[in-house]
């Protein structure tokens, strides 16, 4: 437990304001960054845009991070994951994308930055400026091989109003880095996600977390795996693209899926000795307290 | 040599699914399953597992086609049963197929010829599938070829017997393709199954048919496979955990049993095709490391992929061969085959908030006891915010037991 943090950053809502909080989360989002990329050296993480204390009302004012990996795109050049995480008047957007110099096959837009397409656009809800309580959290490892950053908010019992702003996490398949997010928003496939995957040697994306659906028991489902999502948003937009394998997104083991929505901060004592903290809305759970107990059950 | 597929052809014109000639589908699937057992059964890991057969297609009365095969089980041994009815022609609409899946206790059985020669059953349960089939005796699909394709495995812990029926030539609407799987798994001793029916546009509405049977009891397995795969993503996985038994929480009345994970055979990627891919139902993909072989057709929900490593052989005689040698399989493209890990763990929680295993978020009561929030109250001075409240000073954690609205200390 040595090397995961968990900080409290809730706040009365009634001054509660997102470029505070922002800034707040990205002073600890700078000091890990600068600790994972000592330790990750394969892979360079970056704020390219912090949030502006200074932002308005109607500024944007949130993250664009991006990961540079050692793979090469067909181009030749170093794929660079990108997540954007902007909140502008009352909108909380998580962009996801890859890029590089190379033009694409495909649609590039502002920047060279090539979004995801299809399946893996982005994603948005609304952020309250109605005051409500705010309950946040901020959690972090450095365990090698299974770092995470993750930024995490609830203002009320509802999924519309519960995010996981940031998540960045080492795929425990691949090491590489998952950017992801989920905005505040009902959707129940909001989550943005893109990381890389060696085995197919093109990005890959998700927009939900692989979990049981709402009408089964209500179960804790390990590892916290996403779906990939692959349409259109491969190197491949012709027509005859060949067929592709890969391997699964799977998040660190601090990280779990739960098939209830709105359960952000909900606390889970599982039977197996393991205790969760609900974050977000769409079912992620993050561990508190690691139980090294066998898992997994075997029937007669 | 464990892992064994083969198959063989019947030719356009004279296969019939009703035929009881030994060298017809029918007998030929059985002579099959029953050598397969015979080499699982003789694992001791099986001692108490035993396969055998209770009906074959030779004991078909009537317009009757199907088995049912007996699985071992240490509880009690239980009956697995596939039963159609019809001469030529089955599921020709999207709205009913007579075909049926079932299964019982074998306690249950009564071994006499009623049911079509099958048997009946005092309790059983049955599953209308959309098993659908054009005998090549049917006018206008006389130049309707098929394919019974087996792949097994004898491997012990990873025993899995396959059969999928394909047809080939003359309409592509008159081909109905079927999939049907016996197999082990982690999780639990006996026996699942799982059977595949494509959905397509002539076809009873596709499904994919699961039974587990573990204790005395069978049950349908409730499946991640939809949260599995992306919509129209052109994907087919592997790794999926199907489930697990609802009924062994009311059986064993312990919440806190972690439930069996029963898993998707390996070799077998389900999936959606539902628009892309050169061929509709003979589709192949060459890897340098073995072969993906199209066991169903092209499908909204759910196709359904074999995995062929490289080196893969029979020692089957003739007429058996590889079906690597067929003609009839066309190289694929733009398809997604995603190798899943099945889950390390599932645990069980209540739905509801018990201040045992499940803490709600944020209600006044809740925060206080909150495993997570609670401490961040400690020192708070016991809340406030009501009238006629006040409690206990002191700032400890005890609050007082009128008036509050909300721990507002922090």
């Amino acid at each position: 437990m040595s090397s995961r943090t968990l900080i409290d950053i809730s706040r009365l809502g009634t001054d509660t304001s997102w470029p505070s909080v922002a800034v707040e989360v990205n002073g600890y989002l700078q000091n890990w960054i600068a600790a994972a990329n000592a330790q990750v050296s394969q892979h360079q993480l970056r704020i390219a845009t912090a949030p502006n204390p200074e932002a308005t009302a109607t500024d944007p004012c949130g993250w664009r991070i991006e990961a540079t990996l050692a793979q090469l795109t067909p181009g030749g050049e170093p794929a660079v994951l990108l997540l954007e995480v902007f909140l502008t008047g009352t909108t909380l957007q998580i962009k996801p994308g890859i890029g590089n110099t190379e033009p694409y096959v495909g649609a590039d837009t502002e920047q060279g930055w090539v979004y995801p397409a299809g399946d893996v656009g982005y994603s948005n809800g609304t952020w309250s400026t109605t005051p409500l309580p705010f309950n946040a959290q901020v959690g972090w490892s450095l365990a090698p091989g299974a770092e995470y950053f993750v930024f995490a908010y609830s203002q009320h019992r509802f999924t519309n109003r519960q995010a996981v702003p940031l998540l960045i996490a080492r795929d425990q398949v691949s090491g590489h880095w998952i950017l992801a997010g989920t905005p505040p928003t009902s959707t129940s496939d909001a989550l943005r996600a893109v990381s890389w995957n060696a085995r197919s040697g093109q990005p890959s994306g998700s927009r939900g977390l692989l979990r049981e659906s709402f009408s089964a028991p209500v179960m804790i489902r390990r590892p916290g795996e996403l779906v990939i999502a692959t349409t259109d948003w491969s190197y491949y937009e012709s027509a005859n693209e060949p067929a592709q394998f890969w391997e699964p997104l799977l998040l660190p083991p601090d990280f779990a899926a739960l098939n209830v929505s709105s359960a952000a901060m909900s606390y889970y004592k599982s039977p197996d000795g393991n205790e969760w903290l609900a974050i977000g809305g769409h079912g992620l759970l993050l561990r508190t307290k690691d139980a090294s107990a066998p898992q997994g059950g075997a029937g007669p | 040599m464990t892992y064994q597929v083969f198959c063989q052809s019947f030719a356009p014109g004279s296969w019939k699914w009703t035929s009881k000639d030994p060298a017809g589908i029918g007998m030929q699937l059985d002579a099959a399953f029953r050598a397969f057992a015979a080499v699982v059964n003789a694992l001791p890991g099986n001692a108490t597992t035993p396969l055998s057969v209770v009906r074959s297609h030779a004991d078909a009365t009537a317009n009757r086609w199907g088995y049912t095969w007996q699985l071992g089980h240490p509880v009690e041994p239980a009956h697995l049963w596939f039963l159609t009815e019809s001469t030529t022609a089955q599921g020709e609409t999207q709205s009913s197929s007579s075909a049926v899946f079932g299964n019982a206790l074998a306690s249950t059985f009564t071994n006499n010829t009623s049911n079509g020669g099958y048997g009946s059953y005092s309790s059983s349960t049955g599953n209308s599938t959309a098993l659908a089939y054009v005998d090549s005796t049917l006018t206008g699909a006389t130049s309707i070829g098929a394919i019974l394709l087996i792949a097994q495995d004898t491997t012990p812990g990873k025993e899995f017997f396959c059969w999928a029926l394909k047809t080939h030539g003359g309409n592509d609407d008159l081909h109905r393709d079927s999939c049907h799987a016996l197999y082990k798994s982690p999780g639990t001793t006996g026996w699942n199954s799982i059977a595949i029916f494509p959905r397509t546009s002539k076809q009873f509405y596709g499904q994919v048919v699961l039974h587990g049977y573990s204790g005395n009891r069978f049950g349908g397995l409730p499946s991640a496979i939809g949260s599995s795969i992306t919509a129209n993503g052109h994907q087919l996985r592997s790794g999926i955990a199907l489930g697990h038994y609802d009924f062994v929480l009311q059986a064993q009345g312990l919440f806190d049993s972690p439930p069996p994970l029963i898993q998707l055979p390996a070799p077998l990627f389900i999936g959606s095709t539902t628009i892309r891919g050169a061929s509709t139902h003979f589709g192949k993909v060459t890897r340098p490391d073995g072969v993906m072989l199209q066991l169903g057709q092209r499908s909204s929900e759910r196709d359904v992929w074999l995995w062929v490593p490289a080196g893969t052989s029979h020692n089957q005689p003739s007429p058996w061969s590889s079906p690597l040698t067929l003609s009839h399989w066309r190289e694929c493209n733009e398809l997604h085959f995603i190798t899943g890990l099945p889950p390390e763990g599932l645990q069980l929680i209540t739905s509801t908030a018990d201040f045992i295993r499940h803490f709600p978020p944020m209600s006044a009561v809740g925060a206080r006891q909150h495993p997570q929030q609670g401490p961040l109250l400690s020192g708070s001075a016991g809340g406030g915010g009501g009238t006629g409240g006040g409690g206990e000073s002191g700032g400890g954690p005890t609050r007082p037991t009128t008036g509050l609205l909300w721990p507002r200390g922090i």
